[in-house]
């Protein structure tokens, strides 16, 4: 393996200068305003789509809530017949006449079953059933199925319920303090709010769209989608953090020159660009594996951290610098007018 | 840097690492979650009452025993019984067949009996689990432990006139719990004062058994069934075949891209790569950890997130190259500079970490415990085991170079 390149140089002189190459190839300071209306333009969908579920969703959250967060049975069954998405009302009118009431059917992904791919697979969601109903429930699908083969069942109490989602909104929050704090104490308090920005930014466009999948597709939010929004906050910061550290390293190299700061964020940006998009690639690299051959479970998780990654990187180079940039030059005018 | 004879002592170290975990992982098949092997999980709530006002430590404690005695009913290998907050208990079983039938069996309230021989078998005496107000772990003066027990007024009643009937033949007197014998003590005196003692050579744990056993039986507790999760064995099979196959081509994706990018320097990161995935799954099963699904997901991601230490490396190390420096000057300070940001950014993913294990029950616990050591792996392996490999590739190469760039 011959790993040193030709390229060898021994001037010591060379290791001891300071000054960083100031070319860059993308002006990313340049283009702030785009990068605001761009943020308007993906939040503003979401938001609209929340609203719609406030008003129009019975839970009155601005996200279609999944069993884990109001509570309920949701069953997953295989049936060897083939449904079709307009037999489903049918199933569900047949649930209600024997009281089981609000039920709502959906065709899953099919599963393999003996080696090969048949059948179909429908998830059931209920208000809690007792033991009763659901003995009537299974009936009732045998009944209409053949032979149901149940695939998984999970049942979540109301007070389980409303305290798991207590406990995801209080996970996000101390998510967002703890980051906050680090940043400010390995940084400064300007450089962790800017951060703040650009995560607060990730998670309303990552919500906004998941607010729309469950108005228009009827996906709900569970415990895990709220592992994976914090796992896409712990993500999109280390971004953030990658930029900031060189822009902090880049600054104390460049303060002697009284470059504009505008510019060393420029530099900064540009060195580690190849570095955020190669990190963003290996990460979503797995994720798309997972999305297409890692079963239905998973997806919902997989998905919100691969819209999360992307967004992240986006917005630690878009959104954290540009404020910083923003707020530093406002802060120097300030300095210069006193 | 280090002198020439130590990354070939690191690189032998290495090896012996990887053959260690390369066998143990040979040696130990994961323990795979339920939603992986199929079976049932519940949360079971207990609820105080009239009786018990005040769920205490020692209240759970009985009420574990007794689930825990009911699940080995069922006849399954490796059923779980733990404690999950200050008032529930979280069971896991394993390949149940009818989970319904489970639940009712769990949600009973149990029955403490106490019985005498008639005729050669156990009679039902008129004292039950009510007449008993408590009972507690003791020790006698020479250290041995036994069980104290306090009856209520009644049982007291009851209890004397039983016991100095039975004292005379020095009768055994036996305690069942749900129709299982717990323990059958000789009676020596008729028990008149309303409290008593059961000794007889007993372990602490022993001691302990019957001590929450019989607590189980006085002061019941009712349990109310607040999740259910049941997973058959058909989506099992299908999830695990898919997570294995998902994992096996995320990680040749990063690979191929890695190689496709960094080319040389590829090939180290990926020998790193392959050695991470090595050493994080034998990290995660010496530490116990139980492989679900959304764990599994953690781990493949921490695959994709454990190349970014050597990326920001690899890009600190074109750029010192781009400045004109020599490889090896180039590549140790791409390691020196790279290191602030990736200890950094990496923080940030172990807060996440932990406020999703703080807060998080099951699954969500299981992803976050997977994706920290993951990446606290990653950052293991790109400081030493990549940097190892790379120095020793260089050593190599310096020295064949002296020969004939000195001259």
């Amino acid at each position: 393996m011959t790993l040193i390149t030709n390229t060898e140089v021994t001037a010591t002189a060379q290791e001891t200068t300071v000054e960083p190459k100031l070319k860059y190839w993308v002006d990313i300071v340049k283009y702030r305003a785009v990068y605001l209306w761009i943020a308007v333009a993906m939040m503003v969908p979401g938001l609209i789509f929340m609203g719609l579920n406030i008003a129009q969703s019975p839970t009155h959250a601005p996200l279609k809530l999944g069993i884990d967060f109001v509570g309920g049975t949701l069953s997953e069954i295989h049936t060897p017949k083939t449904v079709h998405q307009e037999d489903l009302p049918l199933l569900a009118h047949a649930l209600d006449a024997y009281e089981i009431e609000d039920a709502v059917v959906q065709i899953n992904t099919p599963i393999k079953v003996n080696q090969q791919v048949s059948g179909t697979v429908l998830s059931i969601r209920t208000p809690m059933l007792n033991a009763a109903q659901i003995k009537t429930l299974d009936a009732t699908l045998k009944n209409n199925l053949g032979n149901v083969q149940l695939l998984q069942r999970n049942t979540v109490g109301p007070t389980l319920a409303s305290e798991l989602l207590s406990n995801a909104l209080l996970a996000l929050g101390l998510a967002y303090l703890l980051i906050t704090g680090y940043l400010t104490y390995r940084f400064q308090l300007d450089y962790a709010i800017c951060a703040l920005v650009a995560l607060v930014h990730d998670t309303v466009i990552v919500l906004g769209i998941f607010a729309g999948l469950g108005y228009l597709a009827n996906v709900a939010v569970d415990s895990l989608f709220i592992t994976g929004i914090l796992t896409v906050i712990g993500f999109s910061v280390h971004d953030t953090i990658v930029v900031f550290d060189r822009l902090r390293e880049n600054n104390r190299l460049m303060f002697s020159q009284k470059k504009p700061f505008s510019e060393v964020v420029n530099v900064s940006i540009n060195q580690t660009l190849a570095r955020s998009i190669n990190t963003s690639l290996t990460a979503l690299l797995p994720l798309a594996t997972l999305y297409f051959f890692g079963g239905q479970s998973t997806q919902n998780l997989v998905l919100c951290m691969g819209l999360g990654i992307i967004i992240g990187a986006y917005s630690s180079i878009a959104i954290a610098s540009s404020l910083l940039c923003w707020w530093r030059e406002k802060a120097e005018k300030r300095n210069v007018n006193a | 840097m280090s002198s020439s004879k130590t990354p070939q002592l690191k690189f032998f170290v290495l090896l012996i690492l990887m053959a260690g975990a390369g066998f143990y992982a040979a040696k130990h098949p994961p323990s795979l979650g339920l939603d992986l092997k199929g079976g049932t999980r519940l949360t079971l709530q207990a609820l105080a009452n009239e009786q018990v006002k005040r769920l205490t430590p020692q209240v759970m404690d009985s009420l574990q025993l007794v689930i825990e005695q009911r699940v080995n009913k069922f006849g399954v290998s490796e059923a779980i019984v733990q404690k999950s907050g200050d008032s529930r208990l979280l069971v896991e079983i394993p390949g149940i067949k009818d989970p319904e039938e489970a639940k009712k069996q769990l949600g009973k309230v149990g029955l403490l009996e106490f019985k005498r021989k008639k005729n050669g078998v156990w009679a039902s005496t008129d004292v039950t689990g009510r007449d008993l107000k408590q009972a507690r772990l003791d020790q006698d003066p020479l250290g041995g432990w036994m069980i104290g027990f306090e009856l209520t007024d009644a049982g007291a009643k009851k209890f004397a006139t039983l016991t100095a009937d039975m004292a005379t033949q020095k009768e055994p007197l036996a305690v069942f719990f749900d129709g299982t014998l717990v323990s059958s003590p000789a009676v020596q005196d008729a028990i008149l004062s309303g409290s008593g003692q059961i000794t007889g050579n007993f372990t602490k744990d022993e001691a302990k058994t019957i001590v929450d056993t019989l607590n189980a039986g006085a002061l019941p507790v009712n349990v109310e069934v607040v999740e259910e999760s049941t997973v058959g064995a058909l989506l099992g099979e299908n999830s695990l075949s898919q997570s294995l196959n998902a994992g096996i081509a995320g990680l040749l994706a990063v690979l191929v891209f890695m190689i496709g990018y960094y080319r040389k320097l590829g090939l180290v990161a990926n020998l790193g790569l392959v050695i991470y995935t090595l050493f994080s799954y034998v990290a995660l099963m010496l530490v116990g950890v139980t492989f679900t699904l959304a764990g599994i997901a953690g781990f493949i991601l921490s695959i994709g997130m454990a190349v970014d230490a050597n990326i920001l490396i690899f890009e600190r190390t074109k750029e010192e190259l781009a400045q004109g420096k020599a490889f090896k000057k180039a590549l140790s300070l791409g390691f020196d500079r790279a290191l602030p940001s990736i200890l950094d950014s990496n923080f940030t993913t172990l807060i996440t970490c932990a406020v999703l294990w703080s807060l998080g029950t099951g699954s969500v616990k299981g992803f976050a415990v997977t994706l920290a050591l993951g990446v606290a792996m990653s950052m293991f392996t790109a400081l030493t085991v990549t940097r190892t490999i790379l120095e020793l590739a260089l050593g190599a190469e310096t020295r064949s170079r002296m020969t004939f760039s000195k001259g």
